[in-house]
C-alpha cells in the first residue's frame, strides 16, 4: 500500500512535470476598460474570449469612466504592458494616434482579410491619415426619447422622425404645464456642452476645430428661448443647482421629450426591470433643421493595440472579437449600439422586453458627425467651447459676444500651441 | 569630537528614516517635474529642450493670466477668513462645554464628509431662487440676491465661503493641539494678577500659540494657492473662467492637451512665487512667533 | 455662568447644524431610490427608507475586500509617519546642524508644487522601481510625508529650550531626550498628525487610483466609484457606502480626543 502510495506520488509528480509547460504555454493579456464590474457585458465578452481561447487569459484593469484618459496616459507614460484598451472618444483616439503610442492594424486586416463593411460609416471615424488604428467597438448616437403618457395625457401627437427643431420647441409648450410636484416640462436639456451644441453640428458647416462657430447660433438661440421665453424646460443654471440628472428625471415621469445618446436605452430598460419607473417610452430621430439632410452626433469607441505589446497575435484575436459579430450580439442583446452593425442587432433590441418596436427607423443613421474629432486641440478646444456656452446660457454674456468670443479664443488657442 | 560634526551625526541619525523616503520618493519627481518646465513633452515622445519658451507662452496666455488673478483672489480672502473662523471654532469648543468632543467631531465632519455630497448640500444652499441663503436674503430685504454659483461675479465669493466651511474645523484641531501646549500654570500666574478673559487671550493665550499660528498660515497658503477639490466639485472653473484657478489651468494643460511642459512651467512659477513667501514668512517669525525658551 | 454657557452653547448649535447638513444629506439620499435621490426641493426624511441599499453595497461590489484595504494601508501609513516624522521633526526643532534650513526649506517647498504635475514623473519612477500596482506604492508614497515633519516641528519648537538643555547636562542621550520628554510632551500633536494623516489616506481618491490596477487591491474611495458609471450613477447606494466608510474615521477622531483633554504642565516636570 506504501509503495503504491509512493508510485502515486511519482506518477503525479511526473504528471505535474509535463503539464507545466501546456500551463506556461498560456499567455495573459492585459486589457484595459472601464465600468467592467458595473456593466456585465464587458464580462461576458471577456468570459467568452476565454473560453474560445484557452490559451488566453485576460487579465483586466476595470477603472472609472470619467477618470479613464487621466489614468492610461500616466499608465502608459510609465511604459505599463497594457496590451489591448478601449480609446474613450475620438479626442483619446487621437492622442494616442498622434503619440504613437498605439499600433496600424491595417497590415493585420489585410493580412486576415477581416471584412469591414459591418462598420460602415464607424470606419471613417477611426481611420486617420489613411490608417487604421482601432476597430469600432461601441458606436453610440443622439436620439429622441419620449414618453408616452404624456403625450397622451395632452393629446399631442408622438413625434415623428422627420421633426424639426421648430416643431421640437413647439411641442415642448404643448407639453408644459402644472405647478409643484404636478409640473410637468416639455423638455430637459442636460448640462453637457454637448447637448447644447448637437444642433450646431447638424448644420453641416463643419466639426468644432475647424468650422465656423456660427454654426452653433441657432441651437443656442433654440435652447434659450425653450428655457428662458418658453420655460418649457428649466434653464441651465437650475440644473446645474439641483445636480440634475436626466435618468432621474425623465423617469420621474414628468418630462415629455429628451435628446439623448442610445446609451441611454440600456438605461432605461434596467431601471424598469429593477422597478424603477413604469414610464412607457418611446424613440425617434435626433430633430433636424428644415432644409438640410438628416444628421446626427455620436461617438465612437475604438477598441486599441498597444505599439509596445509583445503578445500582437493574441492581442489582435481580442481585438477581432470584441468588435467583430462576437462582441456586437453581446453588445446587442444588452441594447447597446456596437460599432459593427448588421440586420442582427436591431433583430436583437427588437426582441428585449421592454423595447419599443413601433419605430425601428429611429436607428437608421445616414450621416453620423463626432461630437470632437480627433485632433490634437480637441480637448482644449473643448473646454473652452464649453466656458462660452455655460457663460451665454447663465445669460452672463448674449450669444452674439459668446460665439464671437469663441472664434477669438480658438485663435489664441492655436498660436499659443503651434 | 567637534560639536558641530557630533550634532550633524545626531541630527541625520534622526532624519534618516524619513529623509531617504523624503529623497527618493518626493524631492526627485518634484525637481524632475520643475525640470520638465523648459521642455516640451507629451507624456510619451522624447522630450525636447525648449529654454524658456514655455515660459513666454504664459504671458501671451490669457486664461492663464485669469487664472492666475483668481488664485490669488481666493487665497487673498480665504485665508483670513479660515484662520479667524477656526481660531474662534478652538477657543470655543478647548474646554467649559460639556460634550465639547461631539462638537469638535461634528465641526471636523466638513472635511471629511464625501464630496459628492458637499457639492450637492451647496448647490442646494446656493440655488438662485429655492436655495435657503438667498430666501434668507429675500427675508432681510435684499430684493435682487446674488445668483451665486451661475454669476461670474458671486461664484468666487459662492466659491470661497463654501472653502472656509470646508476646512475650518480641520484648522480647528491645529489649534486645538496647539492650545493643549500651552503651560496650564501661565494661565494660573495670569488669574492671581488679576487678568480678564481678554488680557489672558491677548497675553497668554495668543502669544504662545504662535507657533501654531505660523504653521496653519503657512499650510493655508500653501494649500489655497493649490485649491483644485472645491472648484472641481462646486463649479468646474466656471462660469466661464469665473472661478478658474491656477492648478486647474495646470490639471487641463496637462491631461487634456497633454503640454506637460507647460503646465510644469506654470507649477514652476507658482512655486517660485509661494517659496519666496514662505521664505518671507520664514524671516519675519522671528519678529512675532514666540517660543518658550 | 450658567448664563455665558447657554450663550456659548447657541452659536455652537447654530454652526453644528450648518456643518451637518452633508451628513444629514448622505444619510438621507443613502436611505432613498436612486430617482429620489435628486428630487426637489429636497425631502431630508424619506418616505419609504431603503434599507436594503446598506445590504446591496456589500454585494454589489467587494466592499468587506476594499474596507479591509484601506484600513490596512491607513493603519500602516499612519503608524509610519508617527514614528519617521516625530523623529525627522526633532532634529529639525532641537538639534542645530548647519543644513538645518536648507534641509527643512526643501521639506516645505515640494508641498508648494501641485500634485498634478509631480504625477507622471513619479509614476514613472516607481515603476522603474518595479513598486506599481502593489499597495507597498501607496505606503512609500505617504509613509514620509513633509506636512507631518512640519507639524511636529512647530510643536517642539513650543516646548522650552531649557528643558531639553537640562536634559543634556543630566546626561540624557539626544534619543532618550526625544523618548522620555518630547514625545510623551507632544502627545496632542500626534493625535492631530493621527487625525490627519488617518484621514488623507482615508479619503484620498488619486493616489489608489493611480498606483492600483487589479481590482483586489482597490480602497474604499476607488470601491465607491465603480458605482459611477459613464453616464450614470448609482447616488443613493454611493451615499449608503461613504455613511460606512466614515465610521472609523468618527472613531479615530474620537479616539484621538483623548489627548486634547489636558495641556501640558510643565511645573510637574520641572520640579
Amino acid at each position: 500500500m506504501r509503495k503504491y502510495g509512493l508510485g502515486l506520488f511519482a506518477a503525479v509528480l511526473l504528471i505535474a512535470f509535463v503539464a507545466a509547460p501546456v500551463v506556461q504555454a498560456q499567455v495573459t493579456l492585459k486589457f484595459a476598460c472601464w465600468d467592467y464590474e458595473l456593466n456585465q457585458y464587458d464580462k461576458t465578452l471577456i468570459e467568452e474570449f476565454e473560453r474560445r481561447n484557452p490559451d488566453i487569459k485576460v487579465e483586466v484593469y476595470d477603472m472609472p469612466a470619467s477618470e479613464y484618459p487621466d489614468k492610461m496616459l500616466i499608465m502608459l507614460a510609465g511604459g505599463e504592458d497594457v496590451d489591448v484598451f478601449y480609446a474613450k472618444d475620438p479626442t483619446m483616439y487621437g492622442g494616442l494616434v498622434l503619440r504613437q503610442q498605439i499600433r496600424p492594424l491595417d497590415d493585420l486586416i489585410a493580412r486576415d482579410s477581416v471584412d469591414l463593411s459591418g462598420y460602415g460609416g464607424n470606419l471613417e471615424n477611426v481611420r486617420i491619415d489613411g490608417k487604421i488604428y482601432g476597430l469600432p467597438y461601441r458606436a453610440d448616437f443622439w436620439i429622441l426619447f419620449y414618453n408616452k403618457d404624456l403625450f397622451d395625457r395632452f393629446g399631442v401627437p408622438y413625434p415623428t422622425n422627420d421633426m424639426t427643431w421648430p416643431e421640437f420647441r413647439e411641442t415642448a409648450k404643448l407639453l408644459t404645464s402644472g405647478e409643484g410636484a404636478e409640473k410637468t416640462y416639455g423638455t430637459y436639456i442636460h448640462t453637457w456642452a454637448s447637448t447644447y451644441f448637437v444642433y450646431g453640428l447638424q448644420k453641416h458647416m463643419g466639426d468644432l476645430v475647424e468650422g465656423p462657430y456660427e454654426m452653433l447660433r441657432d441651437g443656442l438661440e433654440l435652447a434659450w428661448q425653450i428655457q428662458m421665453v418658453d420655460k418649457s424646460a428649466a434653464d441651465y443654471a437650475t440644473n446645474k443647482a439641483m445636480g440634475a440628472h436626466y435618468r432621474g428625471l425623465f423617469e420621474q415621469g414628468n418630462i415629455g421629450m429628451l435628446y439623448m445618446g442610445t446609451w441611454y436605452m440600456q438605461a432605461l430598460l434596467h431601471d424598469a426591470a429593477q422597478g424603477l419607473h413604469n414610464v412607457r417610452w418611446g424613440i425617434v430621430r435626433l430633430p433636424q433643421w428644415e432644409g438640410l439632410p438628416h444628421a446626427t452626433i455620436g461617438n465612437v469607441t475604438p477598441v486599441v493595440i498597444n505599439a509596445k505589446t509583445k503578445h500582437l497575435e493574441e492581442a489582435w484575436r481580442l481585438v477581432k472579437f470584441l468588435s467583430g459579430p462576437e462582441g456586437a450580439s453581446v453588445l446587442a442583446e444588452n441594447v447597446i449600439v456596437p460599432g459593427y452593425v448588421d440586420e442582427s442587432v436591431f433583430e436583437t433590441f427588437a426582441g428585449v422586453e421592454g423595447f419599443p418596436t413601433d419605430n425601428m427607423e429611429a436607428l437608421l443613421t445616414e450621416t453620423v458627425y463626432m461630437e470632437w474629432p480627433a485632433h490634437p486641440l480637441s480637448g482644449l478646444l473643448g473646454q473652452m467651447v464649453e466656458e462660452e456656452i455655460v457663460l451665454a446660457m447663465t445669460g452672463n454674456k448674449s450669444i452674439d459676444d459668446a460665439i464671437a468670443d469663441m472664434e477669438a479664443r480658438r485663435e489664441e488657442i492655436i498660436l499659443l500651441n503651434q | 569630537m567637534k560639536r558641530t560634526t557630533r550634532n550633524r551625526l545626531v541630527a541625520y541619525s534622526f532624519l534618516l528614516p524619513n529623509f531617504i523616503g523624503f529623497l527618493v520618493f518626493t524631492l526627485i519627481p518634484v525637481i524632475a517635474a520643475l525640470g520638465l518646465s523648459f521642455m516640451k513633452w507629451d507624456s510619451y515622445s522624447p522630450m525636447r529642450f525648449v529654454g524658456l519658451r514655455n515660459f513666454q507662452t504664459m504671458l501671451k496666455d490669457s486664461s492663464f493670466k485669469i487664472a492666475f488673478w483668481n488664485t490669488l483672489y481666493f487665497t487673498g480672502l480665504t485665508v483670513p477668513l479660515t484662520i479667524v473662523v477656526a481660531l474662534i471654532l478652538a477657543l470655543a469648543l478647548n474646554k467649559g462645554l460639556r460634550s465639547v468632543k461631539v462638537f469638535r467631531a461634528i465641526h471636523f465632519f466638513p472635511h471629511v464628509a464625501s464630496t459628492i455630497a458637499v457639492a450637492v448640500v451647496w448647490q442646494f444652499l446656493y440655488h438662485p431662487d429655492m436655495g435657503p441663503i438667498n430666501q434668507l436674503l429675500r427675508l432681510v430685504g435684499v430684493s435682487d440676491p446674488p445668483r451665486w454659483t451661475a454669476s461670474v461675479t458671486w461664484a468666487m465669493p459662492a466659491v470661497i465661503i463654501m472653502s472656509v466651511w470646508k476646512s475650518a474645523g480641520y484648522y480647528m484641531v491645529m489649534f486645538l493641539a496647539g492650545l493643549q501646549g500651552i503651560p496650564g500654570h501661565l494661565y494660573e500666574v495670569a488669574t492671581i494678577d488679576g487678568a480678564t478673559a481678554w488680557q489672558k487671550f491677548r497675553y497668554v493665550t495668543l502669544p504662545l500659540l504662535t507657533p501654531t499660528l505660523f504653521f496653519v498660515l503657512t499650510m493655508n497658503l500653501i494649500y489655497s494657492f493649490k485649491v483644485f477639490d472645491q472648484i472641481y466639485i462646486m463649479t468646474e472653473g466656471g462660469p466661464g473662467r469665473a472661478t478658474m484657478v491656477l492648478v486647474y489651468y495646470i490639471y487641463l494643460q496637462a491631461f487634456v492637451n497633454q503640454n506637460f511642459g507647460y503646465a510644469s512651467a506654470m507649477a514652476a512659477v507658482f512655486f517660485l512665487l509661494i517659496l519666496g513667501v514662505t521664505i518671507f514668512q520664514f524671516r519675519l517669525q522671528e519678529r512675532w512667533v514666540t517660543y518658550l525658551d | 455662568m450658567r448664563k455665558r454657557r447657554i450663550l456659548l452653547l447657541i452659536p455652537i448649535l447654530l454652526s453644528s447644524a450648518i456643518m451637518l447638513l452633508p451628513f444629514a444629506w448622505m444619510l438621507s439620499a443613502s436611505l432613498k431610490t436612486n430617482v429620489e435621490v435628486f428630487k426637489f426641493p429636497i425631502e431630508w426624511i424619506p418616505k419609504n427608507p431603503q434599507w436594503r441599499n446598506y445590504v446591496t453595497i456589500w454585494s454589489k461590489i467587494d466592499f468587506g475586500r476594499f474596507y479591509f484595504n484601506t484600513i490596512k494601508l491607513t493603519v500602516i501609513i499612519t503608524l509610519l509617519q508617527l514614528a519617521t516624522c516625530s523623529l525627522a521633526a526633532y532634529a529639525f526643532a532641537k538639534i542645530d546642524f548647519p543644513e538645518r534650513n536648507a534641509l527643512f526649506v526643501a521639506y516645505i517647498a515640494t508641498l508648494i508644487v501641485p500634485f498634478q504635475v509631480i504625477m507622471i514623473p513619479q509614476f514613472i519612477l516607481f515603476r522603474r522601481l518595479g513598486l506599481v500596482n502593489r499597495h507597498l506604492a501607496l505606503i512609500l508614497l505617504q509613509a514620509f510625508s513633509p506636512f507631518g515633519v512640519f507639524l511636529m516641528r512647530q510643536f517642539y519648537l513650543s516646548v522650552p529650550n531649557e528643558l531639553v538643555e537640562a536634559a543634556r547636562i543630566d546626561g540624557l542621550s539626544e534619543f532618550g531626550i526625544y523618548r522620555k520628554i518630547m514625545l510623551p510632551l507632544s502627545k496632542p500633536a500626534l493625535a492631530s498628525l493621527t487625525i490627519f494623516t488617518f484621514v488623507f489616506v482615508w479619503n484620498d481618491f488619486l493616489g489608489p487610483l493611480i498606483y492600483l490596477h487589479s481590482g483586489h487591491l482597490r480602497t474604499i474611495q476607488l470601491g465607491i466609484r465603480m458605482f459611477i458609471s459613464q453616464y450614470t450613477a448609482e447616488y443613493a447606494l454611493i451615499m449608503a457606502a461613504s455613511v460606512c466608510s466614515l465610521i472609523p474615521v468618527v472613531i479615530v477622531f474620537l479616539a484621538c480626543q483623548r489627548y486634547f483633554v489636558e495641556g501640558i504642565t510643565l511645573t510637574g516636570l520641572k520640579g
